[in-house]
């Protein structure tokens, strides 16, 4: 599948910021990538305000086991 | 005589079982219509040749001697490049995996060799079965159209008729979306079904593997075939696999088939797409199956819940490489893996918790209307030119194409249950489209009933793409 969609969500981070961050984190943003990048992390702040809609504080989240192990 | 690549698996099946054709025919036959069709085509990253008729002598020397392992013994199969073969080229679509050569099997394709299938080639995939970039893989059903991902090379060599049938992963779509695309039938099985052992991730707590294939008939047989425990596999299951074909003429009389609206047949859904599947409802009730209309608001968290989950568990496998390799990535690619690392843990806690939430409520809807399957459409859209996938859509709804074509798709891998695609129509433009029925865990064997039981009224399954009909 291809994951690459776009929202059109407006990008309110720092472009310049993102690339500090992921300098920290050593990895190396190309440049002319930036912009995408914090366009991205954009998009998902917009993801998490979704999640943020629905009642989720109490749930135990899921595990990465088997439908089989889950119901045991 | 028809030419043999134009028969099914399960058709080749039995003329090999009766001693007809054998194994190196149909492996002649293979190699081919590769040779014919890839150069338009371009399914297959890697093709094994001289592997595949060293293997399909033996199969035919194995069985001459009276022995026949399995309905696959002797039949050729695509691998997707991001499933590992022992010997053999497993790149991933990725010049950070250029030249990789795995010294094991993963474990479905060491059951596929067990049972005497042969392995023909690897097929195109997205960059790590993940990117936004395209392998040059292009559908016979639509030449200047993306023929669908990620498991692009596997669906595109099987309507192509350079393979009998093809395997596939899916993380939230990969099987089901090229299915749709090229008129064939995908089904993505329950968590735990088949083994992602030696399969390289996308995200664990998502990703499956299975068949893709001409008819339900081939896709059951492929699917017994590679199914089964693995005890290297902390996510498989250890369910006995039982024969999927045993019960597939039993028809739809008396089954209970939950219909969602609000999310599945919502504005975004194509016209024609919506009549098509109207239709498909249409005959199953004809036929007997008492639909019941079900309501599920939990729907509208799972895009954001797999996307991120899929960013978060796909950064954390690519942690290392994406530090020494990261101008071997795709540009596209590497910035979802960048981004997967931006994103606070909390978020993927979320996404998780949202997962549950969306499966408990799922189990409910089934357990309360006693639901046999869900149905609905595979895709709300069709395929449209490469340049377009990240445009607005062009009938004015609100989105992308790429992001409708897993629309429908993403929340079974969120569940874990298992869910096929069907093909049930084309388009006037021509292009294909299908029905995607979800079932209980385990339950694969009532999907392909359901799935049969319109497959056998209908011929889609049958229809060839105009391309083919020009010279391959």
């Amino acid at each position: 599948m291809s994951y690459g969609r776009a929202r059109g969500a407006e990008s309110k981070f720092d472009s310049q910021l993102v690339q500090a961050l992921a300098a920290q984190l050593g990895l190396q943003i190309h440049p002319d990538e930036a912009e995408l990048l914090t366009a991205l992390l954009a998009n998902q702040r917009a993801a998490q305000a979704t999640l943020d809609a629905s009642d989720l504080q109490d749930i135990v989240p899921d595990t990465l086991f088997s439908l089989e192990a889950r119901d045991d | 005589m028809t030419e043999l690549c134009e028969h099914s698996l399960g058709e080749v099946s039995d003329l090999l079982g009766a001693g007809e054709i054998s194994s190196l025919e149909l492996v002649e036959a293979n190699l081919r219509a590769i040779d014919r069709s890839e150069p338009l085509v371009h399914a297959y990253a890697h093709v094994l040749a001289d592997e595949a008729l060293a293997a399909a002598r033996a199969a035919d020397a194995e069985m001459a001697a009276g022995g026949r392992r399995s309905p696959l013994h002797g039949l050729p199969i695509g691998v997707k490049d991001n499933i590992y073969t022992q010997g053999s080229p497993s790149e991933c679509g990725s010049r950070v995996m250029a030249g990789f050569v795995p010294d094991f099997d993963a474990s479905c394709v060491a059951r596929l060799r067990a049972g005497g299938a042969i392995i023909i080639g690897k097929t195109h995939c997205h960059e790590f079965a993940y990117g936004v970039n395209s392998p040059p893989s292009r559908s016979p059903w639509a030449l200047d159209r993306y023929a669908g991902g990620s498991s692009i090379g596997s669906g595109v060599a099987v309507t192509s008729r350079s393979s009998f049938g093809a395997l596939g992963s899916d993380t939230g779509g990969s099987i089901r979306v090229p299915a749709s695309i090229n008129n064939l039938v995908g089904m993505k099985a329950t968590y735990g079904r088949v083994s992602i052992h030696g399969v390289v991730p996308v995200a664990w707590a998502l990703d499956h593997v299975g068949p893709m294939t001409r008819t339900v008939r081939d896709n059951a047989l492929l699917l017994a075939g590679m199914a089964g425990h693995e005890t290297r596999d902390p996510t498989s299951a250890r369910q006995p696999v039982p024969d999927f074909c045993a019960g597939l003429e039993a028809g739809v009389k008396g089954l209970r088939i939950g219909i969602e609206r609000n999310y599945f047949f919502y504005a975004g859904l194509d016209a024609e797409i919506r009549a098509g599947v109207e239709a498909v409802i249409a005959h199953y009730q004809k036929a007997g199956a008492q639909f019941i209309e079900i309501s599920l608001p939990e729907l509208d968290m799972t895009q954001d819940a797999l996307f991120t989950i899929v960013l978060c568990e796909g950064s954390s496998w690519h942690r290392k490489l994406i530090r020494q390799h990261a101008d071997k990535y795709d540009p596209a690619t590497r910035a979802m893996i960048q981004l997967g690392e931006l994103l606070p843990a909390t978020q993927y806690i979320a996404a998780q918790q949202a997962r549950r939430v969306y499966r408990e409520a799922l189990l409910r809807a089934f357990a309360d209307a006693k639901l046999d399957a869900m149905l609905n459409p595979t895709m709300p859209v069709t395929t449209v030119p490469q340049d377009q996938l990240n445009a607005p859509r062009a009938d004015g709804f609100a989105d992308t194409t790429v992001g409708s074509m897993c629309h429908h798709t993403f929340n079974a891998n969120l569940a874990g249950l298992p869910a096929m695609s069907v093909p049930c129509g084309i388009t006037a433009a021509g292009l294909p489209y299908g029905f995607q029925l979800t079932g209980r865990a385990f339950d694969e064997a009532t999907l392909y009933r359901i799935a049969r039981a319109y497959e056998r009224d209908h011929d889609w399954h049958t229809r060839r793409a105009e391309a083919l009909a020009g010279g391959f």
